[in-house]
């Protein structure tokens, strides 16, 4: 998970055990009724639109309290359910995971290393003063402040200036052309707080104490520690389209999975994301709401830890990828709510984009792993001489979906004749698994789950494509692929959506056969709704835009 | 007495230190770098590393930090949250109502079924004995998170009588929302505690002094009073005071089951999250508040039964 985006890996950890450790009860893979085809259910991108107002509404956060609200620290579930309805970006993503201008009214792609903004007029805080161009330039330089230790910081790597050129106006020059930028305005990276307010706050930005001063169609009201976080309507909202039509929503922070499904079966609590996966079929059978399931950009998948061995030939990740059948995978542990997934990049990450058509051609074009294939696999094994020594697969302990990836894992090995051992590893450990190359030492393979934010595939793959010192964070294995590498860069630095787009498709044909991660899954996003509530998106693009303002009565008053 | 009480009060002391050494070391040395955990940037910087690690002094030696932290303890300052950013004494402080009510409560359910029950069982013998025997197996058989879930589905989800979780705003609500909470964690000690008065009071009733005062003629009730209850009351008292000091740590898991923010669940939230500072404080506040409860029921007992003061002078 750290892997998808800039996240702080012991929270997505707890997120996950929170979501996998009630895996063991109900049974059942989840086709959702509505006449969908068994094994393909329904997916919804966006409720119902909502018809009516609100008072008050009770929301669960899954993975408990956020640990803090400031935008340029939102890294985990819970922080980012809250702080995309208080704060927002310049650029926003939609629900179907498109990208449109949000607080900069305007874009304009000067030439391919600079970007003009044009700031919306009449935007107000929630203090009633005004927005403007500094407090844009603030925010945006506070991602790479040491001091603030922003999750973001990586987003402005190709970044050489930030200036404000107007009142409302600010020129962000670039080192070089970077068509990752703009996608990431619409995640944390883009979020615009009040200057004179975060500097004031200093260190308490974003606590319960210090709070927070943004723009969003909810204003924060209380932050009472370990019991909920409320937002309340924020009345001058400058977007008509986006009006809350709900006056108050409490955020209750239930990380116990089958106490939050009690809590939803009950009508206690009026809905939650990320609705514990183990409970898919009993919150399917509710009459006190409904289990919407979106597409979403979350993934589980494994790959290799070290440059020698068998784990770094393509070969053995191959041969252990034609020897597990994801549509069982996806029953089995995802409980129907996912589909198999043939690399890296999800599909829904660019389902939105102006050049999905060139993606998508690009990702149906690619091999179909999700049927087992043995006998191949096998050749594969006896082309590769593995030898026998046994192999060590990684996890974060106590998280479930990542010991059932390992256990399926270990399995597929032996049917091919691997042994394999799983290690489970503390939260800090596992953090520093990922930078630290001597935790690595000893190891072969590493489960990993987690969700890319924003609608950009240059978020994930480059990390393990690119040489380990020129950006392959991830790169491991030593992985060597200048057609790949060469692709992925003029990808990143062609600004047109298309050509960009086929540069990336070129460098993912390059690179998939290789497997630098064997792709399990898709994991669907699970809505759970109360009858009386709709509107809200069911896609993954809840994490980073005002899902709550969309939220409103089914019933018209 | 005096000596008794001073005796006790080092004891205290001793325990306290001697825990705040072992909390303080298994911590430190336990594996992984919490800087790591605070920056969770796919490229954390070397600057921004450094300076977790001058914030929270993670790079000084192991005496200075424990006697940095120790000094702070003792005046009440536990430090900062790593996670929550927070001072953890008043992540602690806005908590511990919460817990403290919880455990007040089920120590009343316990101290009143537990010992009610057993005294019953003892008194009534026969099928009552039986019945009560057989009872108490089952809850000290059911764990407390197993508890929780039965609790939850029958006196919330199907009877809807009690809130599936939360721990509810001024005094009555609280009550209402912590009674499953209290019942859970109460179940596996009034088992306990009610096993335990049986026999003390099974004992005393067969015990010489009982035969000799009822061969006196002394009414039923009276001799069960002053002979009986009186005499079993040391062993029942210690075995309770013990249980209910250990409730302080128990609440956790019914904390979290329920959703009650109380110091139990911050324990777990922050043990997940590696959020050293906070789990250093709770360690040591729970057993400070464990070796607390145990001196005043060693003190109350000698109170009681002023043998204890004779055999700790001989």
């Amino acid at each position: 998970m750290e892997f998808r985006s800039r996240r702080n890996a012991a929270l997505i950890t707890a997120a996950l055990v929170a979501a996998a450790a009630t895996a063991g009860c109900g049974g059942k893979d989840g086709g959702s009724g509505d006449g969908a085809a068994a094994g393909s259910p329904k997916l919804t991108v966006l409720t119902p639109p909502a018809q009516g107002e609100v008072d008050r509404v009770t929301w669960a956060l899954a993975t408990g309290e956020p640990t803090t609200l400031d935008p340029a620290r939102t890294g985990d579930f819970s922080s980012a359910n809250v702080v995309s309805n208080v704060c927002e970006g310049l650029m926003q993503v939609q629900p179907d995971f498109s990208l449109k201008p949000n607080l900069a009214e305007k874009v304009d792609q000067r030439d391919p290393t600079t970007l003009v903004l044009d700031i919306r007029p009449g935007v107000v805080f929630w203090d009633g003063a005004k927005l403007t161009a500094d407090d844009v330039v603030y925010s945006l330089k506070r991602h790479t402040d040491p001091k603030v230790q922003g999750i973001a910081a990586s987003a402005f790597l190709s970044v050489a200036s930030i200036k404000k050129t107007g009142p409302l106006q600010v020129t962000i020059r670039f080192r070089q052309p970077d068509s990752a930028f703009l996608p990431a305005l619409a995640g944390i990276a883009g979020v615009v707080n009040q200057k004179a307010f975060t500097e004031k706050a200093g260190k308490a930005y974003g606590t319960p104490g210090g709070g927070v001063m943004c723009t969003g169609p909810f204003e924060l009201a209380k932050w009472q520690p370990g019991e909920s976080v409320t937002i309340t309507a924020n009345e001058r909202y400058w977007n008509a389209e986006l009006k809350p039509k709900v006056k108050t929503l409490q955020f209750r922070f239930i990380a116990d999975s089958s106490t939050l499904t009690s809590a939803l079966l009950a009508g206690e609590v009026d809905g939650a994301y990320n609705a514990p996966v183990g409970s898919v079929s009993a919150l399917q059978k509710s009459d006190k709401g409904t289990l919407y399931l979106g597409p979403s950009t979350a993934s589980v998948s494994f790959g290799p830890t070290r440059d020698s061995g068998p784990a770094a030939d393509p070969r053995v990740r191959e041969a252990l990828d034609l020897a597990i059948d994801k549509r069982a995978f996806v029953k089995n542990v995802l409980r129907g709510a996912g589909e198999p997934l043939k690399t890296l990049t999800p599909p829904f990450v660019y389902a939105g984009s102006p050049a999905k058509a060139i993606y998508q051609q690009g990702y149906d074009a690619l091999a179909d792993n999700a049927e087992p294939d043995l006998d191949r696999a096998k050749q594969l094994i006896a082309e590769a001489k593995p030898g026998k020594q046994p192999l060590t697969i990684v996890i974060p302990s106590g998280d479930q979906l990542s010991l059932q990836v390992a256990t399926i894992l270990q399995a597929a090995g032996k049917s091919l004749g691997l042994t394999m051992k799983i290690k489970q590893l503390q939260p800090t450990e596992f953090s520093a698994f990922f930078y630290d190359p001597s935790k690595r030492a000893g190891t072969d393979f590493v489960a990993t789950t987690g969700y890319i934010e924003t609608p950009s595939v240059l978020n994930y793959a480059p990390l393990f494509v690119r040489p380990a010192d020129r950006g392959g964070l991830f790169n491991w294995s030593g992985y060597a692929n200048p057609v790949a590498e060469k692709e992925l860069m003029a990808a990143q630095t062609e600004i047109d959506p298309a050509k960009s787009a086929e540069h990336f498709v070129k460098a993912q044909a390059a690179f998939a056969p290789d497997r630098l991660q064997v792709s399990l899954a898709v994991s669907y996003e699970r809505l759970f709704l109360s009858k009386k509530l709709t509107g809200v998106p069911a896609s993954i693009a809840y994490i980073t835009s005002p899902w709550a303002a969309r939220l409103g009565a089914a019933d018209q008053p | 007495m005096v000596v008794f009480v001073a005796r006790r009060l080092v004891a205290l002391v001793l325990t306290l230190a001697v825990s705040s050494v072992l909390i303080y070391g298994a911590l430190a040395v336990a594996p992984g770098d919490p800087a790591t955990l605070l920056v969770g940037g796919s490229k954390p910087s070397p600057e921004v590393l450094a300076q977790i690690r001058a914030q929270y002094h993670l790079d000084d030696p192991f005496l200075s930090q424990y006697g940095r932290w120790l000094s702070g303890a003792v005046t009440g300052d536990f430090g900062e949250s790593m996670v929550f950013r927070d001072s953890v004494g008043h992540l602690i402080g806005s908590r511990v109502a919460n817990t403290l009510l919880l455990v007040g409560y089920a120590a009343v359910l316990i101290l009143v079924i537990g010992v009610g029950l057993g005294i019953l069982a003892a008194l009534r013998g026969g099928r009552t004995s039986t019945a009560v025997t057989v009872g108490t197996s089952v809850a000290m058989g059911a764990p407390a998170f197993v508890m929780s879930i039965l609790l939850i589905w029958v006196f919330a989800t199907q009877l809807s009588w009690f809130p599936v979780y939360g721990s509810g705003e001024g005094l009555l609500d609280k009550l209402h929302h912590l009674t499953l909470p209290a019942v859970a964690l109460a179940c596996t000690y009034v088992a306990y505690v009610s096993r335990i008065t049986r026999a003390a009071v099974t004992a005393e009733l067969r015990s010489e002094h009982v035969d000799t005062a009822r061969s006196r003629g002394i009414p039923y009730w009276t001799l069960v009073r002053r002979h009986v209850l009186l005499n079993a009351s040391a062993p029942i008292l210690a075995v309770s005071g013990v249980t209910v000091a250990g409730l302080v740590a128990g609440t956790a898991v019914a904390e979290r089951a329920f959703g009650v923010n109380g110091v139990g669940s911050l324990l777990i939230d922050s043990a997940s999250k590696q959020d050293l500072a906070v789990v250093q404080a709770i360690a040591l506040v729970m057993v400070a508040a464990f070796v607390v409860i145990n001196t005043l029921v060693d003190l109350v007992n000698a109170v009681l039964d002023p043998r204890l003061l004779a055999e700790e002078r001989s």
